[in-house]
């Protein structure tokens, strides 16, 4: 494909002189996929933004690979949970996950049976109009794997209702260090492309957009390949890639309506309604096929467990697998005394407790971090915040004026636009905590958020309340009944789209 | 912080910056200074030339020149052949009673005589006035003083004589020879406390030729300017209407400008001339003086003038005592010489009597240098012009400084001008600041 | 919802673990040693008095600055040695004439570490270029002390009088009748370490590199003085109207030292583009003029300090322009 135009937005941190990306990128082939099977798996109810999921399981009880342990209470807005390993349920506990979200995990020992669901397997009759395909994503427990965590199915009916044009697959993985999305393009193109275009074709969109940084060349060989191969499949779309400066933090919607688009979004404005275009994460395009084409719901994820302390690795690790597992299957890190950063090391948390912080859907990226002694002197005014800030704002200023109080005029100069991408602390050369101050204040003012698809989530759910009979759902992975059942319902649905698969090829 | 790689890294970087920037530096330099040193003598040729003529200049260094802060740089110009040929100096200029008062100047002067080779003002319209000064100033020695008009050697003016003259001929003689064989002698007479007659001349060691006026007369004795014999007149014709050999104003190198036709050292006449006049007061006359040597010839060399054949056909001795320098000089107590003494002191040790004081006489020799403060002279210091106006004893009085220098170095004296006096004298003062920075400079003994 | 909020406040926590090599002892660094060449520029030419004034100026920047903040009652607290004192002490040597004396040094330096850097807060708030500060104070409050650049000023190695005397030669040249391998290498009487436009630009080059610059304000600043130099020539000069001693001018008047190590500086410049290069415009057109009536140094350097003073409210007025419409339609949304 023929050199183009690049996208990108203006500021943010240039590789060329903060991060060196092209280092890294020989990381990228040298990447391997791995596997982990834990022990035991902590499965908290609430990963994704809603409300939490169910228990469906007892302690005690056995569960299969795939099973789904938690469901949503009817009527919520809310995904369900499955687990990736087989075993026994052995206890069902309150637990803070690092992003403070408290809800209650089922945790789940390991019997290293391997035994998984029958119905894990591909799908036999691929013929699903766009609400069940809709049905299916959100019952396979899919939400926006690149840290969003808006459920998928919600996002994917808004944008069917709000008819937008374009379907944007993010590839932009920009966070220093990560490269588990990409991981998931190289390994299986076939399946993003696959989910992307039927997702395209779900929400009635004719455009699919792959957006890959420049100096992704193999991932973007990879994706052309694959569509190449698959264009003629979905004749009745476009595809294109669309390719972007690397520069961190491309991947966020807003800079990437900028850079696209031309069009800035406040934090009140969609992507739906300002561009017509709505955007998915690559990985979620990969979960969202897997869901659809083998009937697999969400209960493993690439993950990459990284950082300047450690090598680069990308593992295929079940859901709730606590951290402590997976870092010391690629080795000793304790040795490295390094920081665990749950997430990447711009935007992640530092976890203490690794052996009871579970992977969940959107943790794309296990850091650790080398433990850096940043030199604290006062601010010199230099301004390198404002100059890489991606929203454009001044983070000195806002800074100085949160310090002293004067939070009217901090947010009059933008401060409750701050995405906390962490790029101004990281650039600043005094060692200014700004991202720290500012986001918090931009978080505490932000009464709904980002996304106004919360503004359903009236009902709260009671602690402990089993409301579904577990026994009922035994053994189930929600995903059983679509395509089978419910096909004839589906045939007669107005608008229907039939997804042109042969039923069972594996792709 | 900085890991130990990175450090590694800054610090590789920076010594390479450091080397790259040092060849830079200097191959800039060996590239472009012989333009620069072009482009300097240009601009300096451009800016000295017209107060003096070289081919280089380079400027002059060192601590003496923060002894001088009128001073603000010093260039000693050099010819073809890479001779000095004389210095440049550029100078800010005040008076010390009115500072406010600024000039800044620009003096040659010659390398060897110490002549005057330009003057120039950087205010041009202070320069335009002083046009005359400069071709006035043009091949004169420095340093340089105001002469008032009415102390210069004129016929109708009397001068006061010194007092306390007895009546009588008084004469001295050196008791050493020049370096060309003559052996000077001051006559004088005095009649009614006034000096009337006087006779500066030089007895020839060798007995076959005739005294120096003569030996000038005829050729065998030459110096530059006119005939000694009339240069020696000149001198004791001033003397008769000065009175006093002091206001001869005899300079450091021993030279005189207020006598028309002098040119000649006259120390030797000055030093005569007051030994004579001490004489006087105290009634020492030639004859006693003429027995006095004859006598200490006698007691020095054991035997008589005459058996020796060194009196000449005058009648005097013509002999030159330095292979006995102790009978005539005065040691101190380290035992160098600190001056001489006259003969009549001689013959008042040689009588075993000391005078009441055995002050030495003006040193002839041009190696000890006079000492303002023991100067009997400064008791009437005067004002930094160079003269002074009003003394009780005379309407003006030479006064013995200007610039801080003593009078007797002034080297050439010239009118003040009718206008422009301030300028002139700050030009002046340039002159002999710069004199006062050669002397330091270059050591000079005066 | 409250709980949500909670959450939400709990969940925005985030720190970046990983911090950019270039913190601010880094920057200050990065300048000192991009001005390595300019000294040994100074060194080359001045030799050990150079060496000597600029150590001079280094430590007593530092020790004043130390000392102040001690006073101050700011230090402490583990904060981290910056360096910009010694950068700064660095700075101003590199500007003063190569025979200034100690005092006329001490008293520049002293100036700048205290009235423009430790009144207005400390490092890293001062408002002006401590550096240009304090040279500018020098040549205002004892003109007779930097007068100017002697001629020919190599006048030996090891020669040390003019560090306690200073110089009473010294003028300002013009330096048209230089030649260019002159001009470029700095072989000309001029400050001690800002004359020879290589290193100076070797310095800059190496700050590029660095990122430790912000080009903004240098290259509106030369594209200013060189539109409108045939303007300021026919103010200085009256008659002529042209681009005659233009190089000599770029290259000898230390509009390049200028441009480099004081608009293209971090702290005391605007930060942003339009502001920036409005800052370097102004500089330059206030060096243009003020040419023609005062002396070179101040000429030189006041359009500096007037640009700081400036830079502020001038980033500031920027913002305000750029964010002017996204406030407008928050105060619609509400």
């Amino acid at each position: 494909m023929p050199d183009r135009r690049r996208y990108s937005f203006y500021k943010g941190l240039f590789p060329g002189d903060v991060l060196n990306f092209s280092k890294r990128s020989h990381y990228v082939r040298e990447i391997m996929l791995e596997r982990v099977y834990p022990t035991k798996v902590i499965l908290p109810m609430k990963m994704h933004y809603g409300v939490p999921a169910v228990p469906c399981v007892r302690i005690g009880d056995n569960v299969l690979a795939g099973q789904c342990v938690g469901i949503p209470e009817k009527g919520t807005f809310s995904v369900p949970v499955h687990t990736g390993i087989s075993g026994t349920v052995t206890d069902i506990k309150p637990i803070t996950l690092p992003n403070g979200i408290s809800t209650r995990a089922v945790v789940i020992h390991n019997d290293m049976k391997r035994s998984r669901l029958d119905s894990l397997k591909p799908r036999s009759l691929m013929k699903l109009s766009a609400s069940e395909a809709i049905n299916i994503i959100t019952d396979a427990g899919i939400c926006g794997m690149g840290g969003e965590g808006i459920p998928t199915g919600a996002k994917l009916r808004r944008a069917k209702k709000e008819g937008v044009k374009d379907l944007l697959v993010n590839c932009l993985q920009s966070e220093p260090y990560s490269t588990s999305d990409l991981t998931a393009i190289t390994e299986y193109p076939d399946y993003v492309v696959n989910g992307a275009a039927a997702c395209t074709r779900t929400i009635g969109a004719k455009r699919c957009f792959f957006l890959i940084s420049e100096q992704r060349k193999e991932q973007r060989e990879a994706l052309e390949n694959s569509i190449g191969r698959l264009k003629d499949r979905f004749k009745d779309l476009t595809f294109d890639i669309k390719i972007f400066r690397e520069r961190f933090p491309q991947g966020y919607y807003r800079l990437i309506a900028k850079a696209l688009y031309g069009k800035s979004i406040s934090a009140q404005d969609t992507l739906e309604r300002i561009c017509g275009a709505v955007l998915f994460n690559c990985s979620t395009m990969l979960a969202c096929w897997e869901a659809l084409s083998d009937n697999i719901p969400m209960m493993s994820r690439i993950v990459s467990i990284t950082g300047d302390a450690s090598g680069i690795h990308n593992m295929l690790v079940p859901i709730g697998t606590p951290v402590s597992e997976l870092i010391n299957s690629v080795g000793d890190f304790r040795a490295s005394g390094g920081r665990i950063v749950w997430g990447n090391c711009l935007t992640g948390i530092e976890i203490k407790d690794p052996d009871n912080t579970p992977i969940i859907k959107l943790t794309s990226a296990i850091s650790i971090i080398r433990r850096q002694v940043v030199p604290r002197t006062p601010c010199i005014h230099c301004g390198l915040c404002s100059e890489c800030c991606p929203m454009g704002l001044s983070p000195n200023t806002i800074y100085e004026m949160l310090n002293q109080g004067l939070t009217q005029k901090a947010s009059e100069e933008g401060a409750r636009d701050c995405i906390a991408c962490g790029s101004c602390s990281y650039i600043c050369p005094a060692g200014i905590s700004l991202t720290d101050k500012i986001a918090a204040f931009a978080g505490e003012g932000r009464v709904i958020e980002v996304n106004s698809l919360l503004y359903n989530s009236g009902h709260t759910a009671t602690e402990g309340e089993l409301i579904y009979d577990a026994n009922e759902l035994s053994g189930s992975s929600l995903l059983e009944d679509y395509g089978a059942s419910k096909e004839e319902d589906g045939r007669d649905e107005e608008g229907r789209i039939v997804l042109p698969f042969d039923g069972g090829k594996k792709v | 912080m900085m890991t130990h790689s990175q450090i590694k890294v800054f610090v590789t970087e920076a010594l390479l910056l450091a080397i790259v920037s040092a060849a830079l530096i200097i191959g800039g330099f060996l590239w472009s200074n012989d333009r620069a040193d072009k482009r300097l003598q240009r601009e300096y040729k451009q800016k000295f030339g017209t107060v003096l003529a070289a081919e280089s200049y380079t400027p002059l260094t060192g601590k003496v020149l923060n002894d001088f802060p009128e001073i603000n740089s010093v260039y000693r110009g050099y010819d073809k052949d890479g001779t000095p040929v004389g210095y440049v100096f550029d100078m800010t200029v005040a008076l010390p009673s009115d500072k406010t008062t600024k000039l800044d100047f620009r003096i040659g002067i010659d390398f060897e005589t110490s002549r005057v080779t330009g003057l120039m003002c950087e205010d041009p319209k202070v320069d335009r006035r002083l046009q005359y000064l400069e071709s006035t100033l043009l091949g004169k020695q420095i340093p340089v003083a105001f002469r008032r008009a009415d102390t210069t050697v004129s016929d109708d003016e009397t001068y006061a004589p010194v007092e306390g003259l007895k009546d009588g001929i008084y004469y001295a003689q050196r008791l050493i020879d020049d370096r060309s064989k003559f052996v000077d002698y001051v006559e004088m007479e005095i009649k009614g406390g006034k000096i009337t007659r006087v006779n500066w001349d030089a007895f020839n060691l060798d007995m076959t030729t005739e005294d120096r006026s003569y030996a000038s007369l005829s050729g065998a004795y030459e110096i530059s300017g006119l005939d000694w014999a009339v240069q020696s007149y000149n001198i004791c014709h001033a003397l008769l209407k000065l009175q006093d050999p002091d206001r001869l104003a005899m300079k450091s190198d021993g030279t005189t400008s207020i006598v028309d036709g002098v040119t000649c050292n006259i120390q030797c006449f000055v030093d005569l001339s007051k030994e004579c006049i001490n004489y006087s007061r105290e009634g020492y006359t030639k004859d006693k003086y003429l027995s006095a040597i004859n006598r200490i010839y006698t007691e020095t060399m054991g035997s008589t003038p005459d058996a020796d054949g060194v009196r000449n056909k005058a009648g005097y001795i013509a002999f030159s005592f330095e292979k006995t320098p102790e009978v005539y000089t005065i040691y101190d107590e380290s035992g160098s010489a600190r001056g001489f003494r006259t003969v009549r002191e001689i013959e008042a040790i040689m009588n075993g009597k000391r005078l009441n004081k055995l002050t030495p006489t003006p040193t002839p020799s041009p190696e000890a240098t006079p000492d303002p403060k023991n100067d009997s002279r400064n008791a009437e210091r005067g004002a930094e012009d160079g003269y002074v106006k009003g003394s009780s004893e005379d309407e003006q009085t030479l006064t013995d400084s200007i610039d801080d220098l003593p009078m007797s170095e002034v080297a050439t004296y010239i009118y003040p001008p009718s206008d422009s006096y301030v300028e002139a004298r700050l030009a002046i003062r340039a002159f002999n600041t710069g004199y006062k920075f050669l002397k330091a400079y270059l050591n000079w003994r005066v | 919802m409250s709980r949500k909020r909670a959450v939400k406040k709990e969940a925005v926590r985030l720190a970046p673990f990983i911090h950019t090599e270039k913190n601010a002892p880094y920057i200050y660094l990065t300048l000192i040693a991009a001005m390595v060449p300019c000294s040994i520029y100074a060194a080359f030419y001045y030799g050990l008095r150079a060496i000597i004034l600029i150590l001079f100026c280094v430590v007593t920047f530092t020790l004043s600055d130390l000392l102040f903040t001690h006073i101050a009652g700011r230090g402490g607290k583990g904060e981290y040695f910056d360096l910009s004192s010694a950068s700064s002490g660095l700075m101003l040597a590199l500007i003063l004439p190569p025979d200034t004396s100690l005092i006329t040094a001490l008293t520049a330096v002293l100036f700048g570490s205290i009235v423009t850097k430790q009144i207005f807060g400390g490092p890293g708030s001062n408002l002006v270029n401590p550096a240009a500060a304090g040279r500018l104070f020098v040549s205002l409050v004892m003109p007779s002390a930097v007068k100017g650049y002697a001629e020919g000023g190599t006048e030996g190695w090891f020669m040390l009088r003019t560090l306690i005397f200073g110089s009473k030669s010294g003028e300002f040249h013009d330096y048209t009748n230089c030649s260019f391998p002159e001009l470029i290498t700095g072989n000309f009487p001029g400050s001690l370490g800002a004359a020879c436009a290589t290193c100076v630009l070797l310095g800059g080059f190496f700050l590029v590199m660095r990122g430790s610059i912000r080009l903004y304000a240098p290259i509106s600043y030369f594209v200013t003085l060189t539109l409108f130099f045939p303007l300021s020539n026919l103010l200085a000069r009256g008659t002529s109207f042209g681009y005659d001693g233009y190089i000599a001018f770029m290259l000898s008047s230390g509009v390049v030292f200028v441009a480099v190590f004081m608009l293209g500086d971090l702290t005391t410049m605007p930060s942003r583009f339009t502001a920036g290069f409005f800052a370097g415009m102004v500089c330059a057109m206030l060096t243009l003029i003020m040419r023609a009536f005062v002396r070179p140094d101040t000429a030189l350097l006041a359009p500096v300090l007037s640009v700081n003073f400036m830079s502020f409210v001038l980033d500031f007025l920027m913002k305000t322009i750029s964010r002017r419409n996204l406030r407008s339609r928050e105060v619609d949304v509400r």
